[in-house]
């Protein structure tokens, strides 16, 4: 018995040393806990693309947020605009701080009492090195949950399917750069245009993108609902 | 579709990588078409109850016995881009002919390779575990026996793929 706690003592201590950026989680099983500074917004705006524009957005993360007690922070969502005369692009990697990002579950234990919360990291979501490209990020459909801790429900989940998160990003986080509209004009038509969508269970359209999966075909609610989402975006904690 | 050439299944190119293949847990399937159990999949209680007894030890018996049990690390022995590690250290359980294991009293049941450990690199068909749910290179083993594969969730199994 002696031998077998040593061993696990051993076990525990060699997982710890590989989540370096470990903030030093607290106890509590709270959700969200105190620690999240990333979470997929548990409803839309409702608007389809109309999202008030990135201040709407925005707004919204910060509404979801405070809804939940984690109204001290400053968020931001994951959306990038297309440059418009007099005023550049916004590139979402660009507008979301540096993370490392936890999610809303502090402390997921498995069945070995191990802590399966390795946060995002800003090089890793985006591949930026064609090693962090290959190997991926911990973004997954269990890390990407709700300010309430919840699953987003994707393929194979019950309907609707809700995994079409708004990005109008590239998959390295930057807006398009083209004159094909890929952000709802900006996050402001809920009719025409069309929104570039990620999927937060890394599931569809024969790839694994969670920020730049593919394109919707126009900005209404309806249209938005027929491709597998309902106007969902990401919002990260710039501190 | 798992991917639709060996590029698309590596990311050859950078934009490729960003994007991804399509082996995920829907698709990367037994040949019976089922499903390879991953992280928290069946987390009935009685299951769950079993497995913290069983896991403490890093029980083989367990997922020899519990078939939706954990088992998602997939053996390859090779790097993100699909080629051979260099000779140095053993990332194949000496190219797969070793059933050996380090001595782990002294090293402390550490994962992956270093100087004279057996070891083998695996992925992840559900694509979730390792921090990164690499399908080919995620992380390696504690050792190359059957014991030491299940200390960290797999049993051994590897993906075949039809060259015609």
């Amino acid at each position: 018995m002696k031998k077998t706690l040593i061993c696990t003592a051993l076990f525990l201590a060699v997982l710890s040393t590989s989540s370096a950026q470990d903030p030093g989680l607290p106890d509590s099983e709270d959700i969200p806990s105190s620690h999240m500074t990333f979470f997929v917004t548990s409803e839309p705006i409702g608007d389809g693309g109309n999202l008030g524009g990135l201040e709407g957005a925005d707004a919204h993360c910060q509404s979801l947020a405070a809804a939940v007690g984690a109204g001290d922070k400053t968020w931001r969502a994951y959306l990038s605009t297309q440059a418009r005369p007099g005023r550049p692009a916004v590139n979402a990697r660009d507008r979301i701080g540096d993370g490392p990002w936890y999610h809303s579950k502090a402390k997921l234990l498995d069945y070995l009492q191990r802590r399966l919360n390795r946060p995002l990291i800003k090089s890793e979501i985006h591949g930026d090195t064609l090693a962090e490209a290959q190997r991926g990020s911990n973004m997954t459909k269990e890390f990407a949950l709700t300010e309430h801790g919840e699953i987003v429900n994707g393929i194979g989940d019950p309907l609707p399917t809700r995994h079409d998160i708004l990005t109008g990003s590239q998959p390295d986080g930057q807006a398009f750069a083209d004159d094909v509209d890929r952000t709802c004009n900006n996050w402001t038509s809920n009719s025409d245009g069309s929104a570039q969508v990620g999927h937060s269970d890394r599931v569809g359209n024969g790839n694994m993108s969670w920020n730049s999966s593919h394109g919707t075909t126009g900005c209404s609610q309806e249209e938005l609902v027929s491709w597998g989402g309902v106007g969902l975006f990401y919002c990260f904690a710039v501190d | 579709m798992i991917a639709r050439d060996v590029a698309h299944l590596h990311g050859d190119t950078i934009e490729l990588a960003r994007l991804g293949n399509n082996l995920t847990k829907r698709t990367g399937l037994t040949e019976k078409g089922q499903i390879v159990p991953g992280l928290n999949d069946y987390k009935d209680s009685e299951v769950a109850a079993r497995a913290t007894a069983a896991a403490q030890g890093n029980e083989w018996e367990y997922p020899r016995l519990t078939f939706y049990s954990n088992r998602h690390e997939v053996l390859t022995g090779s790097q993100l881009d699909g080629t051979a590690y260099p000779p140095e250290l053993d990332y194949t359980c000496d190219n797969w002919t070793s059933n050996q294991d380090p001595d782990f009293e002294s090293n402390g049941r550490r994962m992956g390779a270093f100087t004279g450990k057996p070891n083998a690199q695996i992925g992840f068909p559900d694509r979730n575990g390792g921090g990164d749910g690499s399908w080919n290179s995620s992380h390696g083993t504690r050792g190359c026996s059957q014991t030491a594969l299940a200390m960290t969730h797999g049993v051994g199994m590897y993906y075949c793929f039809a060259i015609n």
